[in-house]
């Protein structure tokens, strides 16, 4: 069985899952199936994954929710079991998606610089989901909000903020490895390149999945300035010889240098 | 430093921070953050660890489009300049 083959009946009956458990607002502008399941990376085990935007506050039957700082605070949150899978749905009302776009819009700008980092995770997933679900319901709504998220700076803001971290650490490895604090180098220089090879993602529209799926975000990137051979090879540490750390740390913070001359803030 | 030979070979330091933002090369080096004018950019970009000043300099004319000699000379100057501002190493 495909991936593909899995998905078809969980795309076709998610409208129908919720409003069968009366879990579809009536002011509904878009429902979107999200996260592995929507990019075809999902096995037996993973969740169903969706996203209601609303007009108004939906008030749902369990009380349960996660907080984003926005306003309302609270994003209410329906898990339930159906098809042999855990389907779990957050509601987002429409302006806190607004007030998420403001916080990276270009007119935040400031004196030509990047408008500092302000989103929590939650809403970086929630601008990912836009781009990368599979919509179900109001396909409107998703083609307008993908429009403003590309025209956005959030990718910039994602970029600066990663290569920020990348150059901190990667200073934090040149500066251990020469105190001789051999095994802080490896693990700065990891970081590094974590968060080098996020920027590169990012900069390319693939943001907010989390490290467990950047492999598979490598591949659907396939960036030019890092090959997916070279990027695992550092990824697992292949080449680090316990003998002589150094070169492996100043191997991976020069590749870290080299691939932040390339990317596009 | 004194203009670099055609022959050397410039090398990126490891302790620059750069950004590409909006067509714009912007490079901390020490104690100093400055842009990058066109050339000089083209030319930063071009340096791999691997290649001469007359390799970039080789690029360079291909992409202006004036002659080699010129554009060898140019590299070598903007090289030393970026060595001075603490961007790059000749090695």
């Amino acid at each position: 069985m495909t991936s593909t083959d899995r998905q078809t009946p969980v795309f076709a009956d998610a409208v129908g899952e919720l409003s069968s458990r009366e879990l579809l607002p009536a002011d509904t502008l878009v429902v979107f199936v999200a996260g592995s399941m929507a990019r075809g990376w999902d096995n037996e085990t993973s969740d169903v994954d969706l996203y209601v935007v609303s007009a108004t506050p939906w008030t749902g039957p369990t009380g349960q929710s996660i907080s984003a700082p926005v306003v309302p605070e609270e994003v209410p949150v329906e898990a339930f079991r159906a098809g042999g899978r855990r389907w779990e749905a957050k509601y987002w009302v429409d302006t806190q998606v607004d007030q998420v776009l403001a916080k990276v819009g270009w007119d935040a700008l400031e004196d030509g610089r990047l408008p500092p980092y302000r989103l929590v995770k939650d809403e970086v997933l929630l601008l990912e989901r836009i781009c990368h679900g599979v919509t179900v319901l109001g396909p409107e709504w998703t083609e307008r909000r993908r429009a403003e998220i590309w025209d956005s700076a959030l990718r910039a803001v994602l970029v600066a903020s990663e290569l920020d971290l990348a150059d901190s650490r990667s200073e934090d490895a040149l500066g251990q490895l020469a105190a001789g604090d051999l095994d802080s180098a490896v693990l700065s220089a990891r970081l590094a390149f974590g968060f080098t090879v996020e920027a590169l993602l990012a900069s390319l529209g693939e943001f907010g999945s989390g490290e467990k799926w950047r492999a598979r975000r490598m591949r659907a990137a396939k960036p030019d300035v890092l090959p997916y051979d070279l990027y695992w090879e550092i990824e697992t540490m292949r080449g680090l010889d316990p003998q002589d750390v150094g070169v492996w740390v100043r191997r991976v913070v020069s590749e870290c240098k080299r691939i932040t001359r390339e990317v596009d803030v | 430093m004194e203009q670099p030979s055609a022959d050397s070979v410039p090398c990126n330091r490891m302790d620059v921070r750069v950004r590409k933002f909006k067509g714009k090369v912007l490079v901390a080096a020490g104690d100093q953050a400055f842009e990058l004018e066109d050339t000089a950019a083209f030319v930063y970009q071009q340096v791999d660890d691997t290649r001469t000043v007359r390799e970039i300099g080789e690029r360079l004319a291909a992409e202006y489009d004036v002659e080699p000699d010129v554009a060898v000379a140019d590299a070598a100057e903007l090289i030393a300049e970026l060595v001075r501002a603490r961007a790059l190493d000749v090695r």
